[in-house]
């Protein structure tokens, strides 16, 4: 019985050390700045549009989600981090409410973005109005010109 | 005793001065769902068991630690530290856990299964029961005398996890060997069932709107092990249970479980309380 649990805490202590020294090598290589062009919602799930659309009272709660859900990755102006890529650009934000809905909930385990199907579904919703939010004023033309096709359905005009 | 105490002020330390990261932690003691900790992202918990028997048995009360972090978006690991303290018999360190969780596809599915493992270095002392697997009551033997029995168990769960119309629904299947010992594979279950009270999220910090509290109930018990066949002198138990996301970072979670067999323990009662920060990247 001792022989036996000699082993084991051998073993475990070499376990241990072999996750401690390679964890960080293998979680640098998650996540980070680079995006998964395989990572792409069904056409179902991007047809879907924002119910919250003409709620303008329900932007502040996604602005509080973003920040509580969303900032540890993506910073506080969506702009990105070492941990998550920046949300402002226009392939981003040329996707459907729809697309970004599905992308929130179900998540990407390959490239670090969490699931957040554990939100209320109008919760998911606010979030993407937020980040509707992060368009630029002066970049809204181009992006809607340049993603005509398909056509973009967000919760605000565009040319807003 | 002071590898706990030295790991609850570094823990204490790290908190004051982390930023913040909203917590995800399940409702559940027991049971798994299919959320990992976030990439980078550590979270500390302190729970505690307090086991109330029938028959007018010592009561017990198990505390442990718990740091979970989330190496990428697809692997997590935890470590726990226990221990288990009796009314008159004494104090004592339980061992320490290991565990690691899977998840082997990419995005959301109707079933998300994830792959669970867990090496256990623990004692017969060992009161928290993140886990009930196999059949017959706990030992009722002075806390003294089980801290040296020592046991060795590999433990493995296939956890499935849904997500359907704003509930989650998990179900684990458990299958535990005690590799010190020459003793089949003992099995047992868990399943649980919550939800968010919360709807839209409201624009300011609040306490008290159920955006902030998770409800649901969980069920759990033993199945006999491959040596023992039938359900006799199994314990079961099904707990409802809270969480209240007392802030961005943190999360308070309380169960009662009632013990449904006269093998189980009348209660067990259970607090605990989590919090989540980046310890690598982000901001």
């Amino acid at each position: 019985m001792i022989t036996n649990e000699r082993r084991f805490s051998t073993v475990s202590i070499i376990v241990t050390l072999l996750v401690v020294t390679f964890a960080p090598v293998v979680g640098r290589g998650a996540g980070g700045q680079e995006r998964d062009p395989m990572w792409i919602a069904p056409a179902d799930a991007a047809r879907r549009t924002n119910p919250l659309a003409n709620q303008p009272s329900a932007e502040a709660g996604g602005e509080k989600l973003f920040k509580q859900r969303c900032a540890t990755c993506h910073g506080d102006d969506g702009r990105g981090s070492e941990k998550g890529p920046n949300l402002a650009t226009a392939d981003v934000l040329a996707q459907t409410d729809g697309a970004l809905f599905w992308k929130i909930s179900g998540g990407n385990t390959r490239g670090g973005m969490p699931s957040f199907s554990f939100l209320p579904e109008p919760q998911r919703w606010q979030l993407v109005l937020r980040l509707r939010e992060l368009q630029p004023r002066s970049e809204a033309v181009t992006v809607g010109d340049r993603f005509a096709d398909p056509p973009v359905r967000t919760a605000r005009s565009p040319t807003r | 005793m002071p590898i706990l105490r030295l790991l609850v002020c570094c823990s204490a330390a790290v908190l004051i001065t982390a930023v913040p990261a909203r917590a995800q932690e399940r409702p559940y003691f027991v049971t798994y769902d299919h959320y990992l900790e976030e990439p980078g992202n550590l979270e500390i918990a302190v729970a505690n068991t307090i086991g109330l028997p029938k028959h007018g048995d010592r009561g017990y009360s198990a505390p442990w630690l718990e740091l979970e972090y989330g190496i990428t978006g697809w692997w997590t690991v935890e470590l726990y530290l226990e221990s288990v303290t009796t009314r008159r018999d004494g104090s004592a360190f339980a061992g320490w856990r290991w565990e690691n969780r899977f998840r082997p596809l990419k995005g959301e599915h109707r079933i998300n299964p994830v792959l669970y493992v867990e090496y256990e270095n623990i004692n017969e002392a060992s009161r928290i029961q993140k886990e009930i697997v196999g059949s017959g009551p706990l030992s009722i033997e002075p806390i003294a005398e089980l801290r040296r029995e020592h046991a060795h168990e590999l433990e493995g769960k296939l956890i499935l996890s849904s997500a359907v119309r704003g509930w989650n629904v998990s179900e684990n299947v458990i299958f535990e060997k005690n590799l010190s010992a020459e003793e089949g594979v003992e099995l047992g279950y868990s399943v649980g069932v919550s939800r968010s009270l919360g709807g839209l999220a409201s624009g300011t910090t609040c306490y008290f709107c159920r955006e902030n509290f998770v409800m649901g109930a969980e069920a759990y018990g033993g199945l006999g092990s491959t040596s023992e066949r039938g359900l006799s002198d199994t314990r079961h138990f099904v707990a409802p249970v809270v969480g209240w996301h007392l802030t961005g970072r943190s999360t308070l979670k309380a169960s009662i479980g009632f013990g449904l067999t006269e093998a189980s323990d009348r209660y067990l009662v259970r607090v605990g309380w989590a919090y989540e920060f980046p310890v690598r990247g982000g901001r």
